[in-house]
C-alpha cells in the first residue's frame, strides 16, 4: 500500500514551471529518498505535499485517499510532519515550549500549564531516546539539537509521515550517522520517512527507494538495492560527472608564508566571545581549509578577513604589512580577493547591472572611475572578457544580475575577484547552492589559480570539498581552532570528531 | 517635604497615561509592527471620551465611543500596515496626521479652540482607598487617583500574565520573532498582529481618556504633546517586557512631575523645564542604544 501519491502534481511560477506532472508513490513504512541538483524542484514539492503551496494541477493521494492540503495543519491532520531545512524554531523559547507550540496544555481559566508541558515533553523526549533537555533555550543548543526539536516537535502531533529537507546539510559527520540511525530507528516504530537530498551516500545508506527528480520531473524511480551513486549522479544531471575534482596536490612553489593571522578574536552582539586565538597561516600555492559545522565561528571569521567585522584582538599580516581590521577596498587594493560568504548580501547587488557588478569593489581604480565619473567603455571590456573567460551563461548581456541562475551569479563574483589578479583569495562558500557543473568549474578555477602560485583560503560547510581542494585543513569549533589536518592523510570521520570539539588528546584518553 | 510628596503624587498622576499606552503598545512591538500612531490614537481617545462626556454627560458612554473610534484608527492602520503590506511609519504618520485633523475639525464646528466640560469635579473623580490614605507619606502619594490610574497599575501585571503565560501572548511573541515558525504551526500571522495593534489601540484610547476626561475634564489639540512616542521610546528601551517598559514610562513620570513642580521655582525660566521630559527620551534612548550597539563588531549593514 501507498502512503502517499501524487498524480501529475504540477506547480507553475508564472510562466516558470517547478514541477511537472509528478508522479510519486511512497511506500508504507519505508524510507524514500528524492534527490536532485539544487533548483530541480525537490523543495516545491514537498512544500506542495505539506500544504505550504498550493498545486497548480494535478492531485495528492494520502492512504489512497485524495486530500487537499490548504494548511500546515491539514498536512499534520492528515499525519504529515515536516522538518525544514532552515529550521521553524523560536530561538528565545525553550526546548519544551517550541516542541509544543501550537498545541499548548493550558489550566482551567486559559494560563499554560507549565509543568505538565514539561512532564509531557520529558515522557516524549524518553519514548524516542532523544537527547535532549526540554529547559534549554533553543538559541543555547547545536545544530543538530535544534534538528531533534524539530523531529519531536512532529512526532508529538502524532504524524506517521515525516518529510526532512536537506537533514544532514548542517550536521558533523557524526551527528549525520547519528540521524540516519534514528531515522531508521523510526522505521521501525512505523513511520514512513521522505528524505530530500543531494548527498548520494546517505541515500544509499538510508533509503528503501529513491526518486530522482531533474528539473521538475521525476526521471528515475527505484529500489536503492539497485543502483549506485554514479547512477543517480548521472541521471540528476544528465551526463558522467565526476563526483570528485583531479586534484594533483603537486607542490607548486614552496614561496614561504604569505598570510599570517595571530589570535584573531572577537565578540557577538551579547558581548559573548565567539573567535577566540585563531592563528594560521597560508603560504604562496596552497589552499587552506577552514572546516566546521556552521555557526563554529568560520562566518565571523571570514567576516574579519575580508573587512566586514572587526576583530577586537590580534593582528593580521599580509605580504609583510599589517592589515588588521582595515576595510574591504583597502584590502582589495592590497590584492587580497574576496568571495564572500552570501553572494547577494555581500558579493553582488541584485538590482543592478552586470556591468556594474563586474567591476563593484574595485569601482575606484583609476581605469574604472576618473574624476568621478564612471568609464562605461572599459566596464563594460571587462564584463565581457570576464563572462568569456570564465564560461558564464547570461541571457541579456546589459541586464541585471537578479536574472541569473545562482551557479552564474557566483561565477560572476570568482571571475571579478581572479580577473583582478589578486594574490590571495579568501572563498568563502564558494558553490553554496549552485549546479553541479558551476561547482565542478569554479574548482577547477580554484585549482588552477592555487597552481600559478597563489594562496586561498577556503572556508566551506561542505566537507567533501574542503577535502578535495585544501592543502592544509583547519577545523573552527567553539570560535576555537581545535586542530589541523593534512586532507591527504586523514578521513572524513577524524574530521568530524575535531568538528565536534574533540581533540585528539581528548580521544587518545 | 510636601515638595517631595508633591513630585511623588504628579509621578504617578504622569505615569497613568504613558504606561496605558505602553502596555496596549508593546503587543505591536512584541508582534514586531513598529505602530508611531500611538500618538494619534491617544489624541483620539482624548477627544472622543470628553466630546461624548460634554455631550451626554455618560461615564460609561464616553468610555465607549473613545474605545470604538480609536479601535477603528487600530482597524485602519492594521489593514494598510499588515493586509496590504503598506509601510507601517507612512501609515501610523497618516494616521497621527488624521487624527489632529478630525480633532482641528471638531474645534472648529464648535467654534472653539479647547472644549472644557461646564461644572466638571475634578475631584470628585479622585478615588480615596481606605486605610492607604491614612499612612502618612504613601497615603497622599498612592492615594486620591482617578479610577484608570489604578487601572493602568494594575494592567501592568495582569499584561504581564497575557504575554507570558497565556497561548495568545505565546503567539503574538512568536509571530514577532520568528513568523516563518509561526507558518509553519499554520498560525495566522495577519490575525494575531491585528490583534497586537488593536490592543493598543485600546491602550491609547484608556490613555487618552485618562490624560483628558479623568485629570482635567478638558480636550485641547495639543494636550497629548508626544507622549505617545515618549509610550514608544519606553517600549523600545524596555525591549517590550511589561515591567520594564512600565518602569520606564514611570521614570518619564517622573521627569515630567520634576518639570511642573520645579518650574513654580524657576520664574521666568520655567518654560525650559517643559523640555525635561523630551532631552530625557533623547537621553534614555541614546543609551538604550549604545548599551545594545556597544558590542557589534560587524561592520556597516548588518546588525
Amino acid at each position: 500500500m501507498y502512503m502517499i501519491q501524487t498524480v501529475g502534481l504540477t506547480k507553475r511560477f508564472g510562466s516558470f514551471t517547478a514541477n511537472d506532472h509528478i508522479d510519486l508513490a511512497i511506500p508504507e513504512k519505508e524510507i524514500t529518498c528524492i534527490v536532485g541538483e539544487n533548483g530541480a524542484g525537490k523543495t516545491t514539492l514537498m512544500n506542495m505535499l505539506y500544504g505550504l503551496l498550493e498545486p497548480t494541477e494535478g492531485e495528492i493521494r494520502i492512504r489512497g485517499s485524495q486530500v487537499k492540503l490548504r494548511s500546515p495543519i491539514d498536512a499534520i491532520a492528515n499525519g504529515i510532519g515536516m522538518v525544514h531545512q532552515h529550521f521553524k524554531l523560536v530561538p528565545s523559547l525553550s526546548v519544551y515550549e517550541n516542541i509544543l507550540l501550537g498545541a499548548e496544555i493550558t489550566k482551567k481559566g486559559g494560563l499554560i500549564d507549565r509543568k505538565e508541558e514539561i512532564r509531557k515533553v520529558e515522557e516524549l523526549i524518553h519514548n524516542y531516546h532523544f537527547e535532549l533537555n526540554p529547559l534549554d533555550k533553543v538559541e543555547d543548543i547545536s545544530v543538530g539539537s535544534r534538528q531533534r526539536v524539530e523531529i519531536l516537535k512532529m512526532l508529538y502531533r502524532n504524524v506517521d509521515i515525516l518529510i526532512l529537507d536537506e537533514p544532514t546539510a548542517v550536521l558533523t559527520p557524526q551527528e549525520a550517522n547519528d540521524l540516519i540511525d534514528r531515522l531508521k530507528d523510526l522505521k521501525e516504530k512505523g513511520k514512513t520517512i521522505i528524505v530530500i537530498t543531494h548527498k548520494l551516500r546517505e541515500v544509499m545508506e538510508v533509503s528503501d527507494s529513491v526518486v530522482v527528480i531533474k528539473r521538475g520531473k521525476v526521471v528515475g524511480s527505484m529500489r536503492t538495492k539497485d543502483t549506485s551513486e554514479q547512477e543517480l549522479a548521472q541521471m540528476m544531471v544528465g551526463r558522467d560527472v565526476m563526483l570528485t575534482v583531479e586534484n594533483d596536490r603537486r607542490k607548486v612553489s614552496d614561496g614561504g608564508v604569505i598570510y599570517q593571522a595571530e589570535n584573531l578574536t572577537t565578540i557577538n552582539s551579547f558581548g559573548k566571545e565567539c573567535l577566540k586565538n585563531v592563528s594560521f597561516q597560508v603560504a604562496r600555492g596552497e589552499i587552506l581549509g577552514i572546516a566546521g559545522v556552521e555557526g563554529n565561528g568560520q562566518s565571523e571569521l571570514v567576516k574579519i578577513i575580508s573587512g566586514l567585522m572587526e576583530a577586537t584582538a590580534g593582528r593580521v599580516m599580509f605580504d609583510g604589512e599589517d592589515v588588521t581590521n582595515i576595510w574591504p577596498d583597502k584590502l582589495r587594493q592590497k590584492g587580497i580577493g574576496i568571495i564572500p560568504e552570501d553572494r547577494f548580501a555581500q558579493g553582488l547587488c541584485r538590482t543592478m547591472t552586470l556591468t556594474e557588478n563586474a567591476v563593484a569593489g574595485y569601482h575606484t581604480q583609476k581605469e574604472v572611475c576618473r574624476g568621478g565619473l564612471m568609464n562605461t567603455k572599459v566596464m563594460r571590456q571587462r564584463r565581457d572578457s570576464q563572462i568569456e573567460r570564465f564560461d558564464i551563461r547570461v541571457g541579456d548581456l546589459e541586464g541585471t544580475v537578479g536574472a541569473l541562475s545562482g551557479g552564474n551569479a557566483q561565477k560572476i563574483i570568482v571571475a571579478r575577484e581572479l580577473s583582478a589578479g589578486p594574490k590571495l583569495l579568501i572563498a568563502c562558500q564558494p558553490t553554496r547552492g549552485i549546479d553541479i557543473g558551476s561547482i565542478e568549474s569554479i574548482h577547477r578555477q580554484l585549482l588552477e589559480y592555487r597552481n600559478q602560485g597563489n594562496a586561498v583560503i577556503l572556508i566551506s560547510s561542505e566537507l567533501p570539498e574542503i577535502m578535495s581542494l585544501s592543502d592544509r585543513v583547519i577545523v573552527l569549533y567553539k570560535g576555537e581552532v581545535t586542530g589541523e589536518v593534512d586532507p591527504t592523510k586523514t578521513d572524513m570521520m577524524q574530521i568530524g570528531l575535531l568538528m565536534a570539539g574533540i581533540t585528539d588528546k581528548e580521544a587518545a584518553q | 517635604m510636601q515638595l517631595m510628596i508633591s513630585i511623588l503624587y504628579d509621578c504617578v498622576y504622569h505615569s497613568a497615561p504613558i504606561i496605558l499606552a505602553v502596555l496596549g503598545g508593546l503587543f505591536a512591538y512584541k508582534a514586531n509592527v513598529l505602530n508611531i500612531a500611538l500618538e494619534g490614537m491617544m489624541l483620539n481617545g482624548a477627544l472622543f471620551s470628553v466630546l461624548t462626556y460634554y455631550f451626554t454627560r455618560n461615564f460609561a458612554f464616553a468610555l465607549l465611543v473613545c474605545l470604538l473610534t480609536t479601535l477603528l484608527y487600530g482597524l485602519i492602520f492594521a489593514f494598510f500596515g499588515v493586509t496590504m503590506k503598506g509601510n507601517v511609519i507612512i501609515v501610523g504618520l497618516a494616521i497621527n496626521m488624521m487624527s489632529t485633523a478630525v480633532a482641528g475639525f471638531i474645534l472648529v464646528m464648535m467654534k472653539s479652540s479647547n472644549i472644557i466640560i461646564p461644572e466638571f469635579d475634578v475631584n470628585a473623580l479622585k478615588l480615596n482607598i481606605p486605610i492607604i490614605k491614612d499612612i502618612p507619606i504613601l497615603g497622599p502619594i498612592l492615594s486620591g487617583h482617578p479610577v484608570l490610574t489604578y487601572v493602568s497599575f494594575l494592567l501592568i501585571f495582569l499584561t504581564s500574565l497575557l504575554m507570558y503565560r497565556t497561548r495568545f501572548g505565546v503567539y503574538v511573541r512568536v509571530v514577532g520573532e520568528s513568523e516563518d515558525a509561526a507558518k509553519a504551526i499554520g498560525l495566522r500571522v495577519d490575525l494575531y498582529k491585528y490583534a497586537a495593534i488593536l490592543l493598543g489601540a485600546v491602550g491609547c484610547a484608556l490613555a487618552g481618556m485618562n490624560l483628558a476626561l479623568d485629570r482635567l475634564g478638558l480636550f485641547t489639540n495639543s494636550m497629548v504633546a508626544a507622549r505617545g512616542f515618549i509610550a514608544l521610546a519606553a517600549i523600545y528601551c524596555g525591549r517590550g517586557k511589561p515591567v520594564q517598559s512600565s518602569l520606564y514610562a514611570i521614570l518619564f513620570g517622573l521627569s515630567r512631575s520634576l518639570a511642573v513642580n520645579l518650574s513654580v521655582y524657576a520664574g521666568e525660566a520655567s518654560g525650559l523645564f517643559d523640555c525635561f521630559p523630551y532631552l530625557l527620551m533623547i537621553v534614555v534612548l541614546g543609551a538604550a542604544s549604545y548599551v545594545k550597539y556597544k558590542n557589534v563588531k560587524v561592520r556597516g549593514f548588518q546588525v
